[in-house]
């Protein structure tokens, strides 16, 4: 039933297949020993990725969030099968697209991690490499391996903070594009403005933050 | 009390090698507790000198510390004229760090490079402290256009050349993982720096004790850490307490550091400053690189932390830039980002 191809990326945490089940195109997410790692904090480590990104694609996929179908785990490999979304990393578009498309993509990344963190779901690394817009502009949330069920205001803090961070290192359009992606995130998430506050707060922890480069 | 130690260097330098035309740099570093000078040319380091301020208490009070380059400076300046094995007039700039630090160590610093260069009428570069640590690297080692690690008791960050600037991909939200060791030494009763004497006492550890794994993305975080390695302190011996808390910071660093490996497809991985120097994290590192394919550079021990060489290095390539400032307006900036620097050195 499950028929594997070829190998589709070799990410940080895991291999990438690409592959079919059913005639639909699907992925494996197969997460692999890392030989830098003890053994003992790597076992630990990648049961519980495993694991809580089969309980948050399950739950956000619920809400009704963009994200993408899982089909199944295997629990001895260490193996995900979700449905694959066809488009293209974030990252790949944001210096080549139209600013008024990346506009209307970042508004919608916004209303989408407003809906998971109203649902109490954080993402834990949303970074722009972490996004797939696919051909009708329409983005989509992938690999939460790092996420969590949690009502602390500061992981979700942690998410905007991400996304900021990596939104600023490869994007001279920053400023404009996160505040277009507040702008959904505050839509669809009454407390996020308590939540934008949080994340400055935790900039200022760190050393060497220009005054100039404080978000407003 | 404080004592002092220092770090002396000087290669055979042949007359022969005058007669290239590879630029000629003074350098003076000063960020926090180190006062280093030294004489490159090309990425030759021809001369390099430093003294080093150890508090025998708590950490580095910036006052002390400052007076301790004013003290050290002149002498340090005094040994290097002595030993240049050509004239003065043969230096074509002078390079300083201008920053990040400690803000009164780093006005005693541009003050002498000020006068130097007033008095040998040859221009000003304004180095940043942490993008000389990556130029270093760049310098002496092969890599030319590396993800690097850069590890040291101010700052931790992943950084990377993008668009016309030196990017951070991930970086500490809190203490650098220098500062981490140091603090966790103190709470254990090691002598200051903590991770030399912790990289030591966790050779003898076996038991592996539950601390947090703390990544944020490609970014981490190293206050918990300590908080609940102090916590493990009445009740577990101090090696298995070092041998954990190395094995879990590091882990995280390794893993923020494959993500930006994989993210940014870059092929040379770079691990730079002081603490670049720990053993397990180098051996980490090689192991990244493995998993991702790339290659794997580390600076020389005896150049991982601060020293004049990294800036008079990375003053030649801004020399080559033209990348000069006049002396009135060769303020310091005490909290410059690595990523507000116009890099006009590499293409």
């Amino acid at each position: 039933m499950i028929r594997q191809k070829d190998i589709l990326a070799k990410g940080a945490e895991a291999i990438i297949y690409r592959g079919s089940f059913l005639q639909t195109p699907i992925i494996l997410k197969h997460r692999l020993p890392k030989i830098y790692r003890l053994p003992q904090i790597d076992k630990t480590i990648r049961l519980q990725r495993l694991r809580a990104e089969a309980r948050i694609m399950v739950l956000a996929w619920k809400i009704g969030a963009r994200v993408p179908f899982l089909l199944g785990i295997d629990f001895d490999n260490r193996t995900l099968l979700i449905e694959e979304i066809q488009g293209e990393i974030l990252f790949a578009l944001i210096n080549t697209a139209p600013l008024t498309k990346l506009k209307s993509i970042f508004k919608d990344i916004g209303l989408e991690v407003g809906l998971l963190h109203k649902n109490n779901i954080t993402h834990g690394d949303l970074t722009v490499f972490n996004i797939v817009v696919n051909k009708e502009n329409i983005p989509w949330l992938i690999d939460f391996g790092l996420g969590q069920i949690s009502v602390e205001i500061e992981k979700k803090a942690d998410d905007l903070l991400t996304f900021y961070s990596t939104l600023k290192a490869i994007s001279s359009e920053f400023r404009d594009l996160f505040k277009l992606f507040l702008l959904g995130y505050f839509k669809t998430y009454k407390k996020g403005k308590k939540t934008f506050e949080h994340m400055k707060k935790i900039q200022s922890r760190a050393r060497y933050i220009a005054r100039e480069d404080r978000l407003e | 009390m404080v004592y002092v130690g220092t770090q002396n260097s000087k290669s055979n330098f042949l007359d022969s090698e005058m007669i290239t035309n590879e630029p000629v740099i003074l350098g003076f570093e000063g960020t926090a507790h180190t006062a280093g000078i030294a004489v490159v040319k090309g990425n030759k380091i021809i001369i390099n000198k430093s003294a080093t301020y150890f508090p025998a208490l708590g950490g580095i009070h910036p006052r002390d510390a400052s007076d301790f380059l004013a003290k050290h400076f002149p002498k340090l300046l005094e040994q290097i004229l002595d030993e240049l094995p050509f004239n003065i007039e043969k230096i074509d700039a002078i390079a300083f760090s201008r920053g990040p630090g400690l803000g009164p160590c780093l006005r005693i610093t541009a003050t002498i490079a000020r006068a130097i260069s007033l008095l040998i009428k040859k221009p000003l570069i304004g180095v940043n402290h942490c993008i000389a640590h990556v130029e270093l690297g760049r310098m002496v080692t092969p890599a030319r256009d590396p993800v690097v690690l850069y590890v040291s008791g101010g700052n931790t960050q992943l950084i990377t050349f993008l668009n016309r600037k030196y990017r951070i991909l991930g970086e500490t939200l809190d203490v650098a993982i220098g500062n981490a060791l140091d603090s966790l030494g103190r709470k254990l009763g090691l002598p200051h720096p903590g991770g030399p004497h912790i990289e030591q006492k966790a050779k003898g550890g076996q038991k592996l004790l539950p601390l947090p794994y703390a990544i944020k993305g490609m970014s981490f975080s190293f206050s918990g850490v300590i908080t609940a390695a102090q916590k493990l302190i009445s009740k577990y011996n101090v090696s298995d307490i070092c041998y954990s808390f190395q094995e879990y910071t590091y882990a995280a660093l390794a893993e923020a550091t494959e993500r930006a490996l994989s993210c940014t497809k870059k092929s040379s991985l770079l691990l730079t400053g002081g603490v670049a120097a720990n053993m397990r994290l180098q051996e980490m590192m090689q192991g990244v690189a493995a998993e991702q394919s790339v290659k794997f550079f580390v600076v020389p021990k005896s150049l991982a932390g601060d020293n004049g060489a990294m800036i008079a290095l990375a003053g030649i390539n801004m020399y080559r830039a033209k990348n000069f400032i006049d002396v009135k307006n060769s303020h310091v900036i005490p909290r410059w980002r690595t990523d507000q620097v116009e890099v006009n050195w590499i293409l």
